[in-house]
């Protein structure tokens, strides 16, 4: 069963391979610590892995190639995290990749049975802008627990294509792969998704934003409004990289003002 | 940790909406007063409650400041009119009194209900319990095509337009921000309370009054939930996409976020008061003071001469009973005119004229003082017992009262042909030919121009057009005229109109601003302006029907 398997993809990937008009498509699988990811990707590349190291970091770095459907695809599994912040070298590389490689999807996979947890992770994914597939994995577990799930409505609130799966019966896997191949060909526009972060979070973003944009910071690859939330929150790696004093004295004096007015920092 | 929980409070709003956890309960603080509060039984009674609670303390909490702020207005304008030299620049005066004071003041007077209104939606959003109003309104929105998050705004609404019309920014989907601006000015607003306060007390018993003001409300509201209704099914037609309605963690908030955000509303209310709204009056006051009539109708002329022909004969009357000789007569009749400057008699009035005349002003003093003021002092006086005694009365009451009502109604006279000769009335009589067929009068019609300005204006601009400033001033006499002006029918296509029509100019400009175009602007103005025309007009001629009479 598993030779077999191994023979036709590596028939495919020989096809892969001559087609060059075939465009490739680059997927990045994200995901809390024990969310499944892992299991899930080894079933999205099958035995196709290859391991390494990012530079300078001992993070690992997994990436796989796979023909689907005629598609090309390369898939990067990024180290386990649970937020975007650039506290730990999994989060800053993760942050790298999907800023600087630009995949053409991620999917970030999510433990059913902790679903409020797993979604701060993708609800910064959505906001900084990636294009996202999100797969509910551990559904069964979740169901035999009693939470019920209306995922279209969750799909549509968040702006993004949802797939239940079960990672260690293989299920969900095709689905998955079709919603992210969906998501990287644009063939669907999904809604963009801003958190409102009350008034007084937002009308010091939008002064931080307007000085943003008005630096050309970053060479606008990045998107100003998530650098302005990053400066606000204070984040170290983005106000490093930015090195303009104008943008930082604005984000500084904006944040004393909330913790001023709201008695916490931002 | 501010932004986090922000964050946090999105995926907690998804969840409540998409994720149902029937076994594991969820443990934290804020999700246990979730419990509570977003409970499917309790939340909508307790956000009733919380909505009474408000406009409770508002109401209650408002009304010290309010009449301190109407006396402090009133002191003042009396003021200037006493230090004021006689005689001199009465123009400046009066733009001063009647067009400044006056203009302003009518809406200054309303700010501590709008900050106190303010300041308890404040707490409740720093709090965080107006994110969970909005989800639990949001099905009831629904249901009339609005959004949850469109709540908040309306609310708000009912303070000032303005910063409700500010505040659908929250809202993410177009359509449903357009529909909730365009409705916003159904909420019945704070300076509409103004017109409400002075036209039901005068026109509706006591017991009437608080059922009146409920129903102007409501239909507000109803005339809210139609019309996006029927902009759902017209302009806006398709369902709207659903977004997360945030649900950030309980906090409690700051002493300085609440007094900034009761502020930053405030403020604006407060530069349309201090700008538009004395702008206006300077204007308002000049339309109706200008161009100044100087020839006055045969009907003003022969009024008053016939009240000082009619005052003479009851002087002379009087003498006779007192048994004056003419010059005693004449010396009498000055000092009645004016008792300060009347002095001593003159030498040719006979000794015992003179003693009569004395004591008759003595009893009548006294009479008048004793009508005036305490029950004690009547007792010393029994104006049956003496014929001096009953000659008072008779001068009073039989001679200088109808005096002084037919000056007072000959005044009116001339103050009316003065108003529908100034441009103002000009303007309002050309409006009334349109607004007749709904009850409204050139009067009316001529304060509804002021109202477009602010609706504050319109209690001022009937007070100037009333010319209550040779009255006591204030609005107790302005009422009075009122009552004899109108019926309780047009007072309710007053309120009406008022209510559904023409939304201020500051409105209209929040609207083009937010909206980003005149379009929606002015389809909100005359989208509002037509439906109070059409439902004034139903109510006015249905209850002319009815019988119930008209202006």
């Amino acid at each position: 069963m598993c030779s077999a398997d191994f023979i036709r993809d590596e028939c495919q990937m020989a096809q892969a391979r001559t087609k060059s008009d075939q465009k490739e498509i680059k997927i990045a699988l994200t995901g809390n610590p024990n969310s499944g990811k892992t299991t899930i990707f080894n079933h999205l590349t099958g035995f196709h892995q290859r391991v390494g190291n990012y530079p300078g970091v001992t993070v690992e770095k997994k990436e796989g190639l796979v023909l689907y459907e005629g598609h090309h695809l390369q898939i990067v599994d990024l180290p386990g995290i649970y937020s975007l912040t650039p506290y730990s070298p999994e989060e800053l590389i993760t942050r790298r990749v999907l800023l600087e490689e630009k995949p053409d999807v991620v999917i970030d996979v999510l433990d059913a049975t902790n679903i409020e947890r797993n979604l701060y992770l993708a609800t910064q994914l959505k906001e900084l802008g990636v294009p996202l597939v999100l797969a509910l994995n551990m559904s069964d577990e979740a169901r035999a627990q009693g939470i019920q799930f209306d995922l279209q409505k969750l799909s549509a609130l968040l702006g993004v294509p949802i797939v239940p799966t079960v990672g260690h019966k293989r299920e969900g896997i095709g689905e998955l792969l079709a919603a992210a191949v969906e998501v990287a060909n644009a063939t669907r526009d999904w809604r963009e998704v801003k958190i409102n972060y009350g008034r007084d979070i937002e009308t010091e973003l939008e002064n931080i934003q307007r000085v943003v944009e008005e630096e050309g910071l970053l060479n606008g690859s990045y998107d100003a409004r998530w650098v302005s939330v990053k400066l606000l929150e204070g984040d170290q790696d983005i106000i490093e990289r930015v090195r303009a004093d104008r943008v930082l004295t604005v984000s500084e004096e904006a944040s004393r003002r909330l913790q001023k007015l709201l008695g916490d920092p931002p | 940790m501010l932004i986090p929980d922000r964050r946090y409070g999105f995926i907690s709003g998804a969840c409540q909406e998409a994720v149902r956890i029937t076994v594991e309960a969820r443990h934290n603080m804020s999700d246990r007063i979730d419990e509570v509060i977003m409970n499917g039984a309790l939340g909508i009674p307790i956000l009733l409650l919380m909505m009474y609670l408000v406009f409770n303390f508002t109401f209650t909490l408002g009304d010290p400041p309010m009449q301190a702020i109407e006396w402090a207005f009133v002191g003042l304008s009396g003021l200037i009119t006493s230090v004021w030299p006689e005689g001199t620049a009465s123009l400046l005066r009066s733009l001063l009194v009647d067009g400044i004071i006056g203009g302003v003041g009518g809406g200054v007077v309303f700010l501590p209900n709008i900050l106190l209104l303010f300041l308890a939606i404040a707490m409740l959003e720093d709090t965080g319990y107006m994110a969970r109003a909005a989800f639990i309104m949001d099905r009831l929105m629904h249901r009339i095509g609005l959004h949850g998050k469109s709540f908040i705004p309306l609310l708000i609404g009912f303070g000032c337009s303005i910063p409700a019309i500010m505040a659908t920014r929250t809202l993410e989907s177009r359509r449903d921000r357009l529909v909730t601006m365009l409705i916003t000015p159904l909420m019945s607003c704070g300076a509409r309370l103004t017109i409400y306060a002075l036209i039901i007390p005068a026109f509706f018993p006591r017991a009437w009054q608080a059922p009146v003001l409920w129903i102007i409300y409501v239909s507000g509201i109803l005339l809210a939930i139609i019309s996006a209704k029927l902009l759902r099914k017209t302009l806006f037609r398709g369902s709207s996409e659903p977004f997360v309605m945030e649900l950030p963690p309980y906090r409690i908030p700051t002493a300085k976020s609440v007094v900034i955000h009761m502020w930053d509303r405030g403020k604006q209310y407060l530069r349309k008061a201090g700008t538009i709204i004395l702008g206006i009056s300077i204007v308002l006051w000049a339309f109706t003071t200008f161009p100044r009539r100087t020839v006055f109708s045969a009907e003003y002329n022969s009024e008053v001469e016939s009240a000082q022909a009619a005052y003479g004969q009851g002087v002379a009357e009087l003498c006779a009973r007192l048994g004056l000789t003419q010059e005693g007569a004449l010396w009498l009749a000055g000092a009645l005119e004016n008792p300060a400057s009347a002095g001593e008699p003159a030498a040719g009035v006979p000794e015992q004229d003179k003693e009569a005349a004395a004591g008759f002003l003595k009893v009548l003093e006294r009479l008048e003082a004793a009508r005036e003021g305490s029950p004690a002092a009547t007792d010393k006086i029994d104006p049956e017992q003496t014929s001096v005694g009953l000659s008072a009365a008779f001068y009073l009451d039989q001679v200088k009262a109808p005096y002084a009502e037919h000056m007072l109604q000959a005044d009116r006279r001339k103050h009316t042909e003065q108003l529908s000769y100034s441009l103002a009335g000009r303007i309002g009589r050309g409006l009334a030919v349109v607004l007749q067929p709904i009850g409204l009068d050139w009067k009316v019609s001529t304060a509804l121009i002021g109202a477009f300005a602010a609706k504050e204006v319109f209690v001022a601009q009937m007070g100037i057009i009333y010319a209550v400033e040779d009255g006591d001033g204030g609005t107790r006499t302005l009422r009075e005229q009122l009552r004899a002006d109108y019926t309780p029918l047009g007072a309710i296509c007053i309120l009406l109109f008022c209510l559904i029509g023409t939304p201020c100019m500051a409105t209209l400009a929040v609207t083009r601003k937010e909206s980003g175009s005149w379009g929606w602007a002015l389809l909100q103005w005359g989208g509002l302006t037509v439906m109070a025309y059409i439902i004034t007009f139903i109510v006015y001629q249905t209850g002319l029907l009815f019988g119930l009479g008209g202006v």
